[in-house]
């Protein structure tokens, strides 16, 4: 059996984790019985699960994995600091240069600070914007998602009551917004969007032209922060950031995932305006001035520079969709491909259900590629064209195998 | 806060039973033979508008059985006492009345087998009547508890399967459908947006009895979701709630 040794350790995982295995990672957001729960070890663009198989990888840690697994130009200076330390009782000087680096980088931002997750990114720029403004209400897109803290999830109970001021619209629509706007006068803090729309599930939605724009406006007329909650797609778009991408001009930005290549670290970047109200909060975290993730960032800037990653990505991702595209109409299928070539997603045109996501994608995993079902893709630096070539032969069986039932 | 209120519990309660009722004369012969002949129906009705309707042989008219308070009801229902009092609603309030008692007997009856899991039609028949009052306790659930209530909003709109696979018999279509949860009377696989299916009736009776985690059982691919996934994500804290409920 493909998957018995993911299934035994997740058997294991339930007698003592809450879930077995929790959140966005849970059996259950994939599709349970025919993917594999636990993974050991990646190389480049390939990862191995715990029974031994091996994919070619379109999640890449959940968009972390820019570069690929054991990039030695990251990983090698990373690994001679973790053994002189990593959480020395002060920050490293490596925090100053990185600071330095990414507000010389990321386009219009005058100064940054670090933490863990994207998660606490995101928070701390909605507190951040709260405290600056003197206001409470946060506007953010139905479907959206900015972390796991209770004012953005689905963690909904009446005694969680961290989202009585958070309120939703659906992405794009310009009337709602300027609704809510309108609404809540005088007492909107901020708006968090992300730079183009990708829930789960559906399709992803780029901006329109004028969209940002009348985004920027409303918050101007309010006086409310415009925070581009990057997370998910920065540096693949640009490396001054996504919102240079779209053209976009947001008073604080958030960064994870891909900023260290794997290595845990967030950034919550502002605009020089900002930057006493940022002096007045209090931030920090036990782990959050750690020094290998800081170098571990330095080194990953220092290569997608030299390497043009997000050319690369985007033109292996590119191949990917047209090639999708075309296997999926050879057996019949009209498929989407959404979002920007470098992150993209799959629908089935004729089932938004995604009932033959699920099944093209056990499909895939049985044949050695993990393409996630219901999240979007990733590409990374290690994406080679021979890899997207070994994809599409796949999906070409694999779209057949679904078509005919086998 | 987290205690359910009073009337959900009551709607839960009410709604099982008499689901379970209507399975139940269904799946045994016996039971509707020794109803009284005739068409007649029993309403059980607490304050607030908990009402279910069961009806016997299409009949819409018999006995009202009022509880005064939604305690009343949950206790009765449960087997314990509490105060009730029948009102005649039609000529057929007597054979009502005894259908009612005699149907309720059965259902508790039958709901304490422990069917051997090598007897497969006593296994399947109990497994049948757990997946009803499983569907329809989540229903109840939804449309009542405040508890769930935010969390229960995000289920999108459409239609879920639950039951076993291929085996249309022991299944169930739950519909979303404006701030609703009702479970489907004649249920149709036709457009259902989301399934939750047990490989077989043995998966499927040690999940609902606690005997096996839903989740171990997830995890092997032996419970399987296909299909609109906040939909079946959706049920989980639905069942669990339901489970807290009837305790
Ligand atoms: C856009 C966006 N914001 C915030 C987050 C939360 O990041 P983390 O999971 O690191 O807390 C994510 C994670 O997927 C994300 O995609």
């Amino acid at each position: 059996m493909r998957y018995k040794e993911s299934q035994c350790l997740y058997k294991r995982a339930i007698e003592c984790i809450p879930g077995g295995i929790y959140g966005s990672k849970s059996p259950g957001f994939t599709v349970p019985g025919q993917f594999p729960y636990f993974f050991t070890e990646g190389e480049g663009c390939r990862i191995k699960d715990a029974d031994g198989n091996s994919y070619i990888d379109y999640l890449c840690g959940f968009g972390s994995m820019i570069l690929g697994f054991g990039n030695s130009r990251v990983d090698d200076p990373a690994a001679a600091q973790l053994r002189k330390g990593d959480l020395l009782n002060q920050p490293a000087p490596v925090m100053v240069e990185l600071a330095e680096r990414l507000t010389g980088l990321i386009e219009g931002m005058g100064w940054s600070v670090f933490a863990k997750n994207g998660t606490d990114a995101t928070t701390l720029a909605v507190s951040l914007a709260r405290v600056h403004t003197g206001k409470k209400r946060i506007l953010m897109a139905k479907g959206a998602y900015h972390g796991s803290a209770n004012w953005c999830s689905t963690n909904d109970f009446p005694v969680l009551d961290e989202k009585i001021h958070v309120h939703t619209f659906p992405y794009g629509d310009e009337a709602a917004l300027e609704e809510l706007f309108h609404r809540y006068r005088d007492e909107i803090a901020c708006i968090i969007l992300t730079p183009y729309h990708h829930p789960t599930y559906v399709p992803q939605i780029l901006p329109a032209p004028s969209w940002y724009p009348k985004v920027e406006s409303l918050c101007e007329k309010e006086g409310a922060l415009f925070i581009m909650d990057d997370i998910r797609a920065n540096f693949r778009l640009s490396l001054k950031g996504s919102h240079h991408y779209f053209g976009a001009k947001p008073h604080l930005v958030t960064m994870g995932k891909s900023l260290a290549n794997g290595y845990p670290i967030a950034a919550l970047m502002g605009t020089k305006e900002l930057k006493s109200t940022a002096g007045g909060f209090f931030i920090t975290g036990t782990f959050w001035t750690s020094m290998v993730p800081m170098i571990a960032a330095m080194h990953c800037l220092d290569v997608m520079e030299e390497e043009k990653v997000q050319d690369h990505v985007m033109r292996v991702g590119k191949r990917l969709k047209e090639g999708l595209f075309q296997a999926a109409a050879a057996s019949g299928y009209a498929v989407t491909l959404s979002g920007p070539d470098s992150i993209p997603y799959m629908n089935f045109d004729e089932d938004p259900d995604l009932f033959l996501n699920q099944k093209f994608s056990a499909a895939m995993a049985a044949k050695g590629v993990y393409l996630h079902p219901h999240h979007n893709w990733f590409l990374s630096l290690a994406h080679k064209d021979s890899d997207i070539d070994e994809t599409l032969e796949k999906a070409a069986e694999a779209f057949r195998e679904i078509r005919t039932g086998a | 806060m987290r205690t359910p209120r009073d009337k959900t519990v009551a709607a839960v309660r009410s709604g099982v039973v008499s689901s379970l009722i209507d399975e139940l004369i269904a799946l045994d012969e016996n039971l509707a033979a020794s109803l009284p002949s005739g068409k007649y129906a029993v309403t059980l009705a607490a304050p607030d508008s908990v009402r279910r309707f069961i009806s016997f042989n299409g009949g819409k008219r018999g006995v009202l059985l009022w509880f005064p308070r939604h305690r009343d009801m949950t206790a009765v229902l449960s087997g314990g006492k509490g105060t009730l009092i029948p009102l005649p609603t039609g000529p057929g309030f007597f054979k009502a009345l005894k259908a009612f008692q005699r149907s309720a007997g059965a259902v508790a009856a039958a709901m304490d087998v422990n069917p051997d899991i090598t007897d497969t039609p006593a296994l399947e028949k109990k497994t049948r009547l757990l997946l009803r009052a499983a569907l329809r306790g989540v229903c109840e659930v939804y449309n009542h508890d405040h508890w769930v209530a935010a969390r229960a909003s995000h289920i999108p709109e459409g239609r879920i399967g639950i039951g076993v696979a291929g085996r249309k018999d022991i299944s169930g279509v739950i519909v979303v459908n404006k701030g609703l949860m009702i479970l489907e009377r004649e249920p149709s696989e036709e457009g259902v947006n989301a399934f939750l299916e047990f490989s077989d009736a043995k998966v499927c009776h040690a999940v609902l009895t606690g005997v096996e985690p839903a989740l171990g059982a997830l995890g092997e691919g032996r419970v399987m979701t296909k299909g609109k996934l906040p939909m079946i994500q959706g049920l989980f804290p639905l069942l669990d709630r339901f489970g807290e409920i009837m305790k």
